[in-house]
């Protein structure tokens, strides 16, 4: 038998340890005062520490809640920073070899983009070398208002009303199902508002509806008709996929053309004096077919200036319209082989899944009625005293 | 006892604050601790007096609250190297009118023992200790008390008992005491 000491005798020695406890004569008084300091609002010293313990704890889980907000704000912010600026990266990379075509005279700056309408544009104009170029760049709202650069008197010669600038350009947009037929009436509509008419049009039925429209509108209606077809097709929720405009100076080819044409009209009229000073009828015809010669050349010059005249007055914008192709399904990369040890993982994890769809299927609604009642017993042997304890 | 937390704070104060106090003391072991944790328990047990049961089931509530006060001064809110520095160990004086200076001083080194071999056990032992023998509660109460079952309670009583049977300062100064095995 354990030894052990007598139940009376621990009472007794129990006893003389707690009458030798002095007890507080304020005590009960202490208790009343902290009673009656917390029904009147306050609270006591314990409870005053335990309430800035609980403010300094939720302060500092608000700390972190803020901090870790920064950090996840942060890292969303450099991630779409490094979006756009890989954004721009590419645009650069699909301006820069149109660079080398604007330094050759030909002036044109071609992107692609997602967006139905421009974020930059860039005109310039030089003087007597056919030299205009136009970066157009997609984005949702343009970031500057649309310029039309006037076009400035060249250096040397002539002046603001005799340059010639010829611009062009072609927009391929993508509209939703159905919408073909009314966005081409929109561009319609947008070049007949700004004084424009349609040069061509042409449109394709079928499964796959498309439409092609030409438009002359005027050269200084040219760069805010673009942007209007790009906001309008933003409208229609669809998207140009690709834009394109050329200016292109052509003052000189045209001072050029009319110089030639005045002296050729200044040798048919030398040409005319000589036939008429003729005597004999083998000079006659000679100057004859000369001054034919000239007059047709004066004709054909005479074309080229108002061909020009027509191109300078009007710029002409093509337009291709065409409907959301169906997004075709990503396909998955094929899972690699399992091998190893993540083969045997893996079959031990299927393993498991069967036998508890196994010990599911054979026992029913009874299995899951015991998980729950042994996990509400769990909760009340174990879970529920210390909400209880913290409660108290 | 039947005043409790129907009747006025005061009252109850009155009737259990000493006893309350006591056993907090030898539960925490030092008088500032004892006196925070029977103070919180009584505010406690005031806030939820509509809540609490009449009867048998009144002072297994009250003391698990002080249980529960005293665990936490234990555990969290006094540091450990001052909570042994404020033990109690000081019983001189307190059995001064009793039999004699003689009397008095045996009686306070007998009570010094008992504490220092109370607190020689684990909490898991000492709380039974003291609620059975000092607060008298039964063994379910205790069990209520501290929310184990009966026979775990039984269980720590009997080697608790044994723990300080073993106990040499406290068997020599018992027998000295009179106070027989």
């Amino acid at each position: 038998m354990i030894a052990e000491i007598d139940e009376q005798e621990l009472e007794r020695l129990l006893a003389v340890a707690a009458g030798a406890v002095e007890v507080p004569d304020d005590g009960p008084a202490a208790v009343l005062r902290a009673a009656h300091h917390r029904s009147s609002g306050g609270a006591d010293v314990v409870h005053a520490r335990r309430d800035r313990r609980f403010v300094q704890r939720a302060l500092a889980a608000a700390a972190a809640i803020l901090v870790l907000v920064g950090v996840a704000v942060a890292a969303v912010g450099h991630g779409s920073g490094t979006s756009s600026k890989a954004a721009n990266d590419r645009f650069v990379q699909k301006a820069a070899p149109d660079a080398s075509a604007a330094a050759a005279g030909a002036g044109t700056h071609i992107s692609e983009f997602g967006k139905p309408s421009f974020r930059n544009e860039e005109k310039s104009v030089s003087g007597s070398s056919a030299g205009g170029a136009t970066v157009v760049n997609g984005d949702a709202v343009p970031a500057s208002p649309p310029t039309t650069v006037a076009p400035t008197t060249p250096s040397g010669s002539g002046t603001a009303d005799s340059t010639k600038i010829v611009a062009t350009g072609s927009s391929v947009l993508e509209v939703p199902k159905g919408s073909v037929p009314k966005t081409a009436a929109g561009v319609v509509s947008i070049a007949r508002g700004v004084g424009g008419y349609v040069a061509s049009q042409s449109s394709t039925g079928g499964a796959s509806p498309a439409a092609d429209v030409t438009v002359r509108v005027p050269y200084q209606a040219f760069d805010e008709t673009v942007l209007t077809v790009a906001k309008f097709v933003g409208n229609v929720h669809g998207k140009v996929l690709s834009s394109t405009t050329n200016s292109q100076n052509v003052t000189a080819q045209y001072t050029d053309l009319q110089a030639k044409r005045d002296a050729a009209v200044g040798e048919r009229n030398a040409l005319d004096i000589v036939l008429t000073h003729a005597t004999n009828v083998a000079d006659i015809l000679s100057v004859n077919d000369r001054i034919e010669s000239v007059q047709s050349e004066i004709d054909q010059l005479t074309g080229q200036i108002r061909l020009l005249n027509d191109q300078a007055s009007y710029s002409s914008l093509d337009v291709s319209i065409s409907e959301k192709a169906p997004v075709a399904p990503t396909p998955h990369a094929a899972p690699k082989p399992r091998a190893g040890f993540s083969l045997a993982w893996h079959q031990a994890g299927a393993g498991f899944a069967h036998s508890a769809e196994w010990i599911l299927a054979r026992s029913g609604k009874g299995f899951v009625a015991i998980v729950a009642f042994i996990a509400l017993l769990f909760f009340l042997r174990y879970l529920y005293p210390v909400v209880r304890r913290g409660l108290l | 006892m039947n005043t409790g937390p129907s009747e006025s704070l005061e009252a109850w104060l009155d009737a259990s604050y000493a006893r309350a106090y006591r056993t907090a003391v030898l539960l925490c072991g030092n008088p500032d601790d004892a006196r925070e944790a029977v103070q919180d328990a009584f505010l406690r047990a005031w806030r939820f007096r509509d809540s609490l049961p009449d009867g048998s089931g009144r002072d297994p509530w009250l003391y698990r609250v002080i249980v529960n006060a005293c665990y936490s001064k234990l555990r969290k809110e006094v540091p450990r190297r001052v909570r042994e520095r404020d033990r109690v160990d000081e019983h001189d004086g307190l059995y001064a009118t009793a039999d004699g200076p003689e009397a008095a001083a045996m009686q306070s080194e007998l009570a010094g023992a008992v504490t220092a071999a109370l607190h020689t056990l684990p909490d898991t032992l000492r709380v039974p200790v003291v609620l059975r023998y000092w607060v008298g509660l039964s063994e379910r109460e205790i069990a209520l008390a501290i929310r184990r079952r009966p026979g775990t309670v039984k269980s720590r009583l009997h080697e608790a008992r044994r723990r300080l049977m073993d106990d040499p300062a406290l068997a020599g100064l018992a027998t000295e005491m009179g106070v027989a095995r």
